[in-house]
C-alpha cells in the first residue's frame, strides 16, 4: 500500500461532489453560442473603427480606446456600469475595468473572472473572445444568487506587458481574492493533425482542438473543478492542465505568465488561467487577420460553459481553496 | 528525474563469463588482453618477474583491481548533468549539478547513490539508486546498468480529459545506463557522456525519462 501510494496508484476524489457538478454544468450551459459570437463581432467591430497606435518596436497597431467605449456601453446596457479605474504612470495611460456582482453571505471574497479588452489589429481571438465570455458570464449569473462576490474584470494594455493587470493586481492586495480565473484567446481551434506544438520540454497532442489551463499550486483543485466541468458538458470540452511548482518563473515555464494573471500568481494568489494556447496553434495570432469569421463557435461555447459553470462552482465553494 | 550517472567500478574485471553473459561484446573481449585467465608465473618465467609484487603500482597486472581500489571501494564524486521526466502527467528536468556515492560491490558490480538539482522547468531536486556492471580494459571502465530515478523537487504536474488526476510527488522514471567513457586515474575517476534512457513508472507513466551525464569526477575515499 505504501509503495502503491509513493507511485501515486491511489485513488483521487473528484474536488466536486456529482449534486454540485451537475448544478455547475447546468449553470454554464445556459452558456450561448449566438451570443459569444455576436460579443465577439461587435468587439472587433469597435477596434475596426479604432485608428489605433503604430508600436514600432512590436510593428504592429495597437488598439484600446473604441474597444473600451464598446465594452462600457454594453455594460452600462446590461445594468452593470462598469467601475471604472484610471492611471498615467511612466507613460502609459491605462483604463481598467469592472463589475460586482455582490455574494450573498461572503460578499467580501472574490472571484475574480478575466480578459483583456485591448489588441492588436482586431483581435478576435486575442482577446475579443474573453471579453465576450465575461459578458455572457455577466447575463448568466447575475440572474442568480452567489455566496462570493463575482468581479468580471477588462484588462487594458495586456498587450503592451501586462500594464493594466499589474497595477489592478498592486492596487487591490488588500482585497480578499478567493479565486481568479483568467482568460486570454479562448476561441480558436485547429482540428487536423500536426495542428498544435508545445513549449519546450512539454508534449501535448498534435491536434489543437483542447483548451489549456494553467493553475499555480494553491489554484490545483480549481483546476480540477474546470476539468470535470468540461467532462461533464454535454458537448465535452477536451482540457490540457497544468499545475506548477511555485511561481512557475523557470525558464522553461515562462510562457505560462504570458497573461494578466501573472500578478495574481506572483502574490500566491489562487489563479486558473484558460487559453487556446494561440501561437503554439494558430499562425493568425497577433496578426490583421484575426478575425470573427476565423474563430471555432463551438470551441468557444465549451470555454464559455465551462468558465461560467466553474466560476459559479468557486463562488459557492466551501472546499479549501 | 535525473541525469544518469555512471558508477561501475567493480574491483574486479568481467570475467569471460560475465562477457558471455552478454554485458560486452566478444569483440571487446578478444581486443582486451587483461581479461584473459591468470597465467601461472611459475610456466612463464618471463611473466612471473612482471607480475611479480612490487612497490611500483604501475607495474601491477592489470588482470587484478590497484590495491587502492580494492582497499577504497566508496567513491564520492560530482557531476554536472541534465536530466528529463516528461510525458502526459508531468514535466520537469533541466540542467544542474549533483554529487552522489558510489559503493563498489562484488566482482564488477556498484552500486550508487546521488541528488542532483535540475533547473529549467520547475527547479527540481533528483535521487537516483543504481546498479552498474563494468568491465575493465586498461584504465578503461565502461559500464552497463540500470538506475531508479525519484523526482523529490519541483515539477509541472498536469491533468487531462484522459488523466483527471494529478500525480504528486515523488515521481519516479527507470533507465538503463550506459556509461561509455570512464577511466580511473589513481584515486580519480573521470567520466564523460554518460546516458540513461527510460520510462517513468507508476503515477508518472507514461513518461520519457532521460538523463545525460556530461562530466563527472570521483574521488576514492
Amino acid at each position: 500500500m505504501v509503495i502503491l501510494a509513493l507511485l501515486g496508484c491511489t485513488a483521487p476524489t473528484p474536488p466536486l461532489d456529482e449534486p454540485t457538478l451537475a448544478a455547475a454544468v447546468a449553470v454554464g450551459t445556459e452558456v450561448e453560442t449566438d451570443r459569444l459570437y455576436q460579443h465577439v463581432v461587435d468587439m472587433v467591430a469597435a477596434h475596426d473603427q479604432d485608428p489605433g497606435v503604430y508600436v514600432e518596436s512590436r510593428e504592429k497597431t495597437h488598439k484600446h480606446d473604441r474597444g473600451f467605449e464598446a465594452l462600457s456601453a454594453m455594460l452600462d446596457a446590461a445594468g452593470y456600469p462598469p467601475v471604472v479605474e484610471t492611471s498615467d504612470e511612466d507613460g502609459w495611460f491605462n483604463q481598467n475595468l469592472y463589475v460586482d456582482l455582490p455574494g450573498t453571505t461572503l460578499p467580501g471574497e472574490l472571484v475574480v473572472v478575466s480578459g483583456h479588452y485591448d489588441v492588436w489589429f482586431a483581435g478576435a481571438d486575442d482577446d475579443s473572445s474573453a471579453i465576450a465570455v465575461l459578458l455572457e458570464a455577466l447575463r448568466v449569473l447575475s440572474a442568480r444568487e452567489t455566496a462570493r462576490t463575482v468581479r468580471l474584470v477588462a484588462f487594458d494594455n495586456e498587450e503592451l506587458g501586462l500594464i493594466g493587470s499589474t497595477r489592478y493586481w498592486r492596487d487591490h492586495e488588500a482585497d480578499a481574492v478567493h479565486a481568479v480565473v483568467n482568460m486570454d484567446a479562448v476561441s480558436f481551434a485547429a482540428r487536423e493533425p500536426g495542428s498544435q506544438s508545445a513549449p519546450t520540454g512539454f508534449t501535448l497532442p498534435d491536434v489543437g482542438d483542447f483548451v489549456v489551463a494553467l493553475c499555480n499550486e494553491p489554484a490545483e483543485r480549481h483546476g480540477l473543478m474546470a476539468a470535470q466541468i468540461a467532462a461533464a458538458l454535454p458537448e465535452p470540452l477536451p482540457i490540457q492542465g497544468a499545475i506548477g511548482t511555485g511561481d512557475n518563473r523557470t525558464p522553461g515555464t515562462g510562457d505560462f505568465h504570458r497573461s494578466d494573471h501573472s500578478g495574481a500568481w506572483n502574490r500566491g494568489i489562487p489563479a486558473v488561467f484558460f487559453s487556446d494556447t494561440t501561437n503554439f496553434r494558430s499562425e493568425l495570432y497577433h496578426t490583421p487577420d484575426d478575425r470573427p469569421e476565423t474563430i471555432d463557435q463551438a470551441f468557444l461555447h465549451g470555454v464559455g460553459q465551462t468558465v461560467v459553470g466553474l466560476t459559479w462552482a468557486l463562488a459557492n465553494d466551501t472546499g479549501a481553496p | 528525474m535525473r541525469s544518469p550517472r555512471r558508477r561501475a567500478f567493480g574491483w574486479g574485471l568481467l570475467s569471460r563469463r560475465a562477457l558471455s553473459a552478454g554485458l560486452w561484446s566478444t569483440a571487446l573481449a578478444a581486443a582486451t588482453p587483461t581479461v584473459a585467465a591468470p597465467l601461472d608465473p611459475q610456466a612463464t618465467p618471463a611473466l612471473a618477474a612482471t607480475a611479480a609484487p612490487t612497490s611500483t603500482p604501475a607495474a601491477a597486472p592489470t588482470t587484478a583491481s590497484p590495491a587502492s581500489e580494492q582497499r577504497l571501494p566508496w567513491i564520492l564524486y560530482g557531476d554536472l548533468g541534465a536530466g528529463y521526466l516528461g510525458g502526459a502527467r508531468v514535466v520537469t528536468g533541466g540542467l544542474g549539478p549533483g554529487l552522489g556515492l558510489r559503493r563498489e560491490l562484488v566482482g564488477p558490480l556498484s552500486a550508487h547513490v546521488d541528488v542532483a538539482t535540475r533547473v529549467f522547468l520547475p527547479a527540481s531536486l533528483e535521487v537516483d539508486l543504481g546498479l552498474v556492471a563494468s568491465a575493465r580494459v586498461g584504465r578503461w571502465r565502461p559500464g552497463l546498468g540500470v538506475e531508479l530515478a525519484g523526482v523529490a523537487g519541483g515539477a509541472v504536474r498536469r491533468f487531462s480529459s484522459a488523466y483527471p488526476d494529478p500525480p504528486h510527488l515523488p515521481l519516479f522514471g527507470v533507465r538503463g545506463l550506459l556509461r561509455p567513457l570512464c577511466f580511473d586515474a589513481g584515486r580519480l575517476q573521470l567520466s564523460g557522456l554518460e546516458v540513461g534512457l527510460g520510462t517513468g513508472v507508476g503515477a508518472a507513466a507514461p513518461a520519457l525519462s532521460l538523463g545525460i551525464g556530461f562530466f563527472q569526477v570521483g574521488w576514492r575515499l
